[in-house]
C-alpha cells in the first residue's frame, strides 16, 4: 500500500472520529482565564440605541458619517449570580425567560477599537493577496476538471492537483483556526464585558478538513490508477 | 528487468520481419517493439501462444531469466 495513501488515511479517520466525538459530547467551550472585571461600576443594561453611535467624521462635502468597529465572540456568564431575564406581558399572562448569551456582536466607536487603528494599506495588501490566492486556487480547481471531463483521469497532473487541492482546504482550516484562536486571546486580554467572560469556542468548519483529508486520499487512489492503467497499457 | 525477450532473435532466425510477425500474432506493430525492447510489464498467455506458434518455438526460447 503507498506510504502516502496510509498516512491520510490515519488523518482522515482521527479527524473524522475527533469531530464526530466532539459534536456529540463536548461541552464547545474551552477553558477561559479571563478574570471578571476589576474595580469600577458594571453595568448591563438595555438602552435606546443612538442613531449616532461611532466615531464621526466629516467628509469634503461636510458629511459626517459614524464609524464603528464589530467583533464576534463567545461568551459565559461569569459566576457573579448575575443573569439576564426577559419579561413580557401582563401579570396574569407573563412570559419571562432568562437568556444566556453564547455568542455577541461588540459593536465600539472604530476610534476606541482595538485593531481599529488599522492603517488602510494593511487591509489592500491582504485583500489583493487573498484574491491573488484565490485565483491560483480557482485555477487549479478549473485545470483538474477539465482533464477529468477530458477522460485524464488516470494521470499524475490530475493526482498533483487534487492533493494540491487537498492541502490548500486543510490549510484553510489551520489557518483560520490559528487566527481565530490568536484574535479571542488578544480579545480576552483586551475586552472585557460586565458578567459576562469571553471564552475561545472552535467555531472553523470542519468540513474544510474533512473535504481536504479526503481530497489526499483520492490523489493517492488516482496514483495508484494510474500505475494499473500503466500496467494494463504495458499488457502486451 | 532480469526478464529477457528474445522475440528479435527468433525473428532473425526464421527471417520474419516485424510487419509479419505482427499480423500473424494479431497485435500492433508498436505493441510488439514494447515486447523487443523489454519495455512490457507482462504477456498474455495468448499472445504468448500465438507467438510461438508464428515462430514455431517454445516460450523459453523467447523468454530468458538473467540474475542483475
Amino acid at each position: 500500500m503507498n506510504h502516502k495513501l496510509r498516512i491520510y488515511c490515519t488523518m482522515l479517520l482521527f479527524v473524522i472520529v475527533v469531530s464526530v466525538l466532539t459534536s456529540t459530547c463536548h461541552t464547545g467551550y474551552t477553558e477561559s482565564s479571563q478574570q471578571p472585571a476589576a474595580a469600577g461600576e458594571m453595568r448591563l443594561e438595555v438602552l435606546d440605541s443612538p442613531a449616532n453611535f461611532g466615531s464621526t467624521e466629516t467628509d469634503s462635502n461636510g458629511a459626517t458619517s459614524y464609524h464603528t468597529v464589530t467583533y464576534e465572540v463567545n461568551v459565559v456568564p461569569n459566576a457573579q449570580g448575575k443573569s439576564l431575564f426577559s419579561s413580557v406581558g401582563t401579570p396574569s399572562d407573563n412570559q419571562t425567560y432568562k437568556v444566556k448569551m453564547q455568542k455577541a456582536k461588540l459593536e465600539i466607536a472604530a476610534s476606541d477599537a482595538p485593531f481599529g487603528n488599522f492603517q488602510t494599506w494593511i487591509y489592500i495588501t491582504l485583500a489583493v493577496v487573498i484574491i491573488g490566492f484565490a485565483i491560483w486556487f480557482l485555477g487549479i480547481v478549473f485545470t483538474t476538471i477539465r482533464s477529468i471531463r477530458m477522460g485524464e483521469i488516470f494521470i499524475s497532473q490530475v493526482s498533483k492537483n487534487i492533493e494540491k487541492i487537498g492541502i490548500i482546504l486543510c490549510a484553510i482550516y489551520m489557518v483560520e483556526w490559528i487566527a481565530s484562536y490568536v484574535v479571542t486571546q488578544y480579545f480576552i486580554s483586551h475586552i472585557q464585558l460586565a458578567y459576562y467572560s469571553i471564552v475561545y469556542k472552535n467555531d472553523c468548519n470542519i468540513m474544510f478538513l474533512i473535504m481536504g483529508l479526503s481530497l489526499m486520499v483520492i490523489s493517492q487512489v488516482i496514483l495508484m490508477g494510474k500505475e494499473l492503467k500503466e500496467e494494463q497499457d504495458l499488457t502486451i | 528487468m532480469s526478464i529477457i525477450v528474445n522475440v528479435d532473435v527468433m525473428m532473425a532466425r526464421r527471417k520474419m520481419s516485424s510487419q509479419e510477425l505482427a499480423e500473424r500474432i494479431g497485435i500492433t506493430q508498436a505493441n510488439l517493439s514494447i515486447l523487443k525492447t523489454g519495455k512490457a510489464k507482462a504477456i498474455r498467455f495468448s499472445t504468448l501462444e500465438a507467438i510461438c506458434k508464428a515462430l514455431d518455438c517454445q516460450p523459453g526460447d523467447i523468454l530468458e531469466y538473467q540474475e542483475d
